[in-house]
This record gives structure tokens, C-alpha cells and sequence, in this order.
């Protein structure tokens, strides 16, 4: 009874929103010439079904809101208008889906710009399925196996970047210490100050020459070895790397100091303090921000595009040019909406789920 | 006459162009219960923390059981076993519960076995009270029990001299007691403390030797009854004057 008797927020305003919605559409779909495909209104009973219902709905609505003031009725009508909405909706949108896809698949030749677009899409999906999937998964691992190692690079970087010279470190001990700092501080300037498309360009190209230079290897092994998708995955990779320090850096900054003093104070080395205490919360604190630089590489992978990696957004650039129209464009936009959307809810569970570390007992306080 | 564990001679130390230490000489015996009080600014905190070189003395000679350790041959880390230290803000590992806090430190560094270490830790734990909250949060702890904690994981390694820095100054009243009962209790161990206090009544009632300092040095050392009851210098009288009147 509980479930009938109470009242949500905005009930009254979504019920009459729910019920106009489903009258106007029956009234389209019976005044509408050419309704085609699959379809729950087609212009025959159930369009005047859907009419009547939602006319009627709304009107005893109105009497019984200002009238009878019965909640149990009115969350009855609220219900069958809300079902109504359902059946609209799947009608306009989810069958409109199917019918786009059966009629691409029932064309003999591509459809012209006269076409609508959903047919158009639709005939795209049908004829390249494949290479879409292929494109997908290659933008996948990519940003997940970049991400990755930019996160293991990135806390290499940082037991680097956060190197102090203590007073009883030696001449040298001291030298080796700034210049590891002055290193990581220039990779992380250099990979952050330059767009990825350009360090992927100067990777493909230039990185045989120059490690070939240096190591004395045959430029043509290496040439053989660095593929587009070794050196797009080198180059999100390495970027990543650069994000990731200045994050994690960060994320210990915001760590008060007496953790390590703390720490320090029991006997620890230093590296038994940044291994047990200090990296630990370090990286609970970037968590947010680690899950958000993976999220940015699945849009960012689109621009290896330029050294022919074959990831999404070049599968479907080459799809416009087979097509010498820009429409597939469309396709692009909603899997990347799809990706980032699912992979950033995702992640939000995992890190609800690790922010539960142990049993909080209640306080004394 | 007990043996000397720490001596400290001419200790200087500078921040930047900030004098805070200005030649300091010390002498702790075993086994000693030594206050040391005096003005914000008057370098207590900064002369504990050359004890177990958290801060590095600028110039001067720390000697621990006869070793310099301002030297640099000398190895901090292991110095530091043997040391202990309770900070003001408590400091426990926020990213384990109490236990692994008493534990994490004595596996490490000591080298014992899991058993081992959580067998002494839940003894220690137990000393101080808090057998029943080993699995808690130390986010879910008042601040008396985070207290109460931290000096059962300075007590776990088992060090020869534990160093109090101003344990109760950041404590709400009521809790005050509950830790400094708990200080009190580690006299009867025979173990070497020093403590950074503003509880005078706690520095009388337990401290054999009590140190005054001022604008870098020590102004006054003494017996508690000494400098309580009987100042000699002009700072000191002021000082304790100021105090009594609050």
C-alpha cells in the first residue's frame, strides 16, 4: 500500500509530460503518410488505442487533481502513463533503430545523401562492421596497455622526481640526485608541452634513426620492429607517463608531512617509507585522477590516426573517404560517447569499492 | 650514577638565516625522565628532533651510546631503531588499521616474524588500553586513542629512549589525562624519556630533571623541585610566573 500512497517530486508534472507525449505521437503516427518498417502505431488500432488512452488519461487526471484527490487512482494513471511513454519511446527510437537497419540491409547499391541519415548509418554499420570492431578494440587496449604502463613508468618517475639530498649523502650521491630530478622534471615538460600527434609523428619516424644511432643496431631491425601499433602504444605510452608523474606528485604532496616523519622516526629507509606508507595513499589520492587521464586516452588514441594506426577514428575517417561523404562521423562520436561513459561508470564502482580499506569501529568521540 | 645516553655539545641550528638552536649542551642519563618547557619559539622542538635527526644540526655533536650521529658515516636509519618518537599530531599510518600501525615498522625494520610482531604489539596495545580497537580505522579513533596508539607503536621496537614532542598539546582536556596516565606508566618500564611539554603539572609530578629553554639555549636545568620551587634565572622566574598566573 506504502508504494500507492506516497507521492514522488515531480509526479504530477511527469505524468502530464508522459501522457502528452503519447497523445501527440498517436496523433502523428495516424496523421502521417508514409509510416514503413516495424512498427507498435502503425496508423491502425493501436495508434487510436494510444490516442484515446492518454486523451482520457489526462482528462480524469485533471478531475481527480482538482476534484477527488485520490493518490492511490492517480498513481495508477501515473503508472499506465508512464507505460504508455515506454511503448512511444521504444516505438519512435528502438524500433526506429531496427527499421534504419532493415531497410540498409535490404539495399542493393549505397544509399544517396537523399536517403535519411539512420538508413545511411545503418548501411555503413552493416557493410563495415568488421573493421569498426577491429578499430574499437585497437583504440581499447591501446588507452588500458598505455595507461597501464604510464602508471608503473609514472611511480618510477616520481621515487625519482621526489629524491632529497639528506646532509650524509656524499659529493656524488648528491650530483646523481639532482640530476635525476632535472630529468624527470624535463621529460615531464617536454611530453606535456607537445601534442601527442607530433610525438607520435617524431617516434614512427625518427626513433630507429636515433636508437640506432646511439646503440649501433641495424636501423632496418628496428625499422621492422616499430609498427604503427608498437609505436602508437610507445607514444600513449610515454605521454601518459609525463600526466601520470605530475599526478602522482600531487597525490603524496597532499600527504602531510608527518607520514614519512613518522615513518623515518620507526627506522625506515626511505624506501621502505615510500613503498608501505607514502605511495599507497599517494596513489589512493590520484585514483580519481588516474581513471580520468585512462578516460582521456580513449578519446586521445584518435590522433595516432596520423601515423596510420588503425584505431577508431581511422577506420571511420577511412570509411568517409571510401564514402567521399563525412556521415560516418556520426558512428565515431556515439561509440566514443558509449566508451567513455561506460568505462567512467566502471571505474567509479571500482574506486567506491576501494575506498572501503578496513572496518571502521565507531568512534569514542 | 647512571650512565650517559645521549650527550649533546655546542648543537646549532639554522633555518635559512632563522638562528633557532644557538649553541646547546646536554647531557641525558639512562633511564632519566627529562622535561623540557619554555616560550613558543625557544627551540624545544627543534633540539628534540636533532635527537633523532629529523632535523639536521647546522653544527655541533650529537652522541648516542658514544656515537656522533651528526657524523656521516653514521647510519640514521639505525640509529632511529633505537629511538623513539611521539609527535604532537600523531602521525599514524592512515592507510592501515592499528595493529598493522604497531606491526609495519617492527617487520621492516626488526625483521620479525608477522606472529612475533603482532604478539608484542597486541601486549603493548593492551598496556595502553586499546586491545579492543586493534582491526579499528585510525580514522575512527578520538584523538586520545590515536595518542594512546602511537606510543604502543613507538613502544613496539622496543627503543631505548622515546622522545615526546608536545604529546597532549593538540588532545581536547579530557583526554589529556588518559595519555599522560599512559607516559606516567612507561617511568615504571626504567625507559629513557624525554618530553616537550606545556603541562607543568605533568612535568613536575614525573620528570626527575626539568629543562628551561630560551631564545636558543637552555636557560635553566635543574631538579623539578629546583626549578619549579626555586628558579634561578630571571627568564626562568618569569617564565613560571607567567604560567601560574593563567
Amino acid at each position: 500500500m506504502k508504494f500507492f500512497n506516497r507521492k514522488g517530486k515531480y509526479e504530477n508534472c511527469f505524468f502530464y509530460v508522459c501522457a502528452l507525449i503519447s497523445l501527440i505521437y498517436g496523433i502523428i503516427t495516424v496523421t502521417s503518410n508514409n509510416l514503413n518498417g516495424i512498427r507498435i502505431f502503425n496508423s491502425n488500432a493501436s495508434s487510436y488505442i494510444l490516442i484515446g488512452v492518454s486523451a482520457l488519461l489526462i482528462i480524469l487526471e485533471t478531475i481527480f487533481i482538482t476534484v477527488y484527490k485520490k493518490q492511490l487512482i492517480k498513481r495508477i494513471f501515473y503508472v499506465i502513463a508512464i507505460l504508455l511513454f515506454c511503448l512511444v519511446v521504444a516505438d519512435f527510437l528502438i524500433l526506429g533503430i531496427v527499421r534504419n537497419f532493415i531497410t540498409a540491409s535490404n539495399l542493393t547499391k549505397r544509399p544517396s545523401s537523399l536517403d535519411p541519415l539512420g538508413v545511411r548509418l545503418a548501411y555503413i554499420c552493416i557493410k563495415n562492421y568488421t573493421s569498426i570492431l577491429k578499430g574499437v578494440w585497437t583504440t581499447l587496449w591501446l588507452s588500458m596497455a598505455g595507461t597501464v604502463v604510464g602508471l608503473i613508468l609514472g611511480l618510477l618517475f616520481i621515487t625519482l622526481r621526489t629524491l632529497e639530498v639528506t646532509p650524509k649523502d656524499n659529493e656524488f650521491v648528491a650530483f646523481l640526485k639532482k640530476i635525476a630530478n632535472i630529468f624527470v622534471q624535463t621529460y615531464v615538460t617536454v611530453f606535456r608541452g607537445t601534442p601527442m600527434m607530433v610525438q607520435a609523428i617524431i617516434i614512427y619516424y625518427f626513433l630507429p634513426g636515433i636508437l640506432s644511432g646511439i646503440f649501433n643496431v641495424d636501423q632496418n631491425i628496428l625499422n621492422q620492429i616499430l609498427s604503427v601499433g608498437v609505436a602508437g602504444f610507445i607514444t600513449v605510452s610515454l605521454n601518459t607517463t609525463a600526466y601520470l608523474t605530475e599526478v602522482l606528485r600531487g597525490g603524496i604532496e597532499a600527504l602531510s608531512k608527518g607520514q614519512m616523519e613518522a615513518a623515518r622516526s620507526l627506522g625506515m629507509t626511505r624506501a621502505q617509507a615510500m613503498i608501505h606508507i607514502i605511495l599507497p595513499q599517494g596513489i589512493k589520492n590520484s585514483l580519481p585522477a588516474i581513471c580520468n587521464e585512462f578516460i582521456i586516452n580513449i578519446k586521445d588514441t584518435s590522433v595516432l590516426s596520423v601515423i596510420s594506426v588503425m584505431d577508431l577514428f581511422f577506420v571511420i575517417d577511412a570509411i568517409n573517404g571510401k564514402n567521399a561523404s563525412n556521415d560516418a562521423i556520426f558512428i565515431a562520436a556515439i561509440i566514443y560517447l558509449c566508451l567513455t561513459f561506460g568505462i567512467s561508470k566502471l571505474l567509479g564502482l571500482l574506486e567506491k569499492k576501494m575506498n572501503l580499506v578496513s572496518k571502521p569501529l565507531p568512534s569514542s568521540n | 650514577m647512571n650512565e650517559k645516553i645521549i650527550q649533546i655539545k655546542n648543537l646549532y641550528k639554522h633555518f635559512g638565516k632563522l638562528e633557532v638552536l644557538k649553541g646547546v649542551d646536554l647531557d641525558i642519563y639512562k633511564g632519566e625522565v627529562v622535561s623540557i618547557i619554555g616560550s613558543s619559539g625557544s627551540g624545544k622542538s627543534t633540539l628534540l628532533r636533532c635527537i633523532n635527526l629529523l632535523e639536521y644540526p647546522t653544527s655541533g655533536n650529537i652522541y648516542f651510546e658514544d656515537i656522533d650521529i651528526v657524523d656521516k658515516k653514521t647510519n640514521t636509519d639505525k640509529i632511529r631503531r633505537e629511538i623513539g618518537m611521539v609527535f604532537q599530531s600523531f602521525n599514524l599510518f592512515e592507510n592501515m588499521n592499528v595493529l598493522d600501525n604497531c606491526t609495519i615498522s617492527q617487520i621492516k625494520v626488526l625483521k620479525r616474524t608477522k606472529t612475533e610482531a603482532e604478539q608484542i604489539a597486541k601486549n603493548y596495545l593492551e598496556q595502553v588500553g586499546l586491545i579492543d580497537f586493534i582491526y579499528a580505522d585510525t580514522k575512527s579513533l578520538s584523538g586520545g586513542q590515536k595518542q594512546r596508539v602511537a606510543i604502543a607503536r613507538a613502544l613496539c621496537m622496543n627503543p631505548k629512549v622515546i622522545l615526546f614532542d608536545e604529546p597532549t598539546s593538540a588532545l581536547d582536556p579530557e583526554m589529556v589525562g588518559e595519555v599522560l596516565d599512559i607516559i606516567k606508566s612507561l617511568k615504571s618500564l626504567g625507559m629513557t624519556l624525554i618530553i616537550v611539554t606545556h603541562e607543568m603539572a605533568f612535568a613536575k609530578e614525573i620528570s626527575d630533571r626539568v629543562i628551561f629553554m630560551a631564545d636558543g639555549v637552555i636557560a635553566e636545568i635543574g631538579n623539578k623541585s629546583e626549578l619549579f620551587d626555586n628558579p634561578k634565572e630571571q627568564r626562568t622566574k618569569e617564565f613560571l610566573r607567567r604560567f601560574i598566573n593563567q
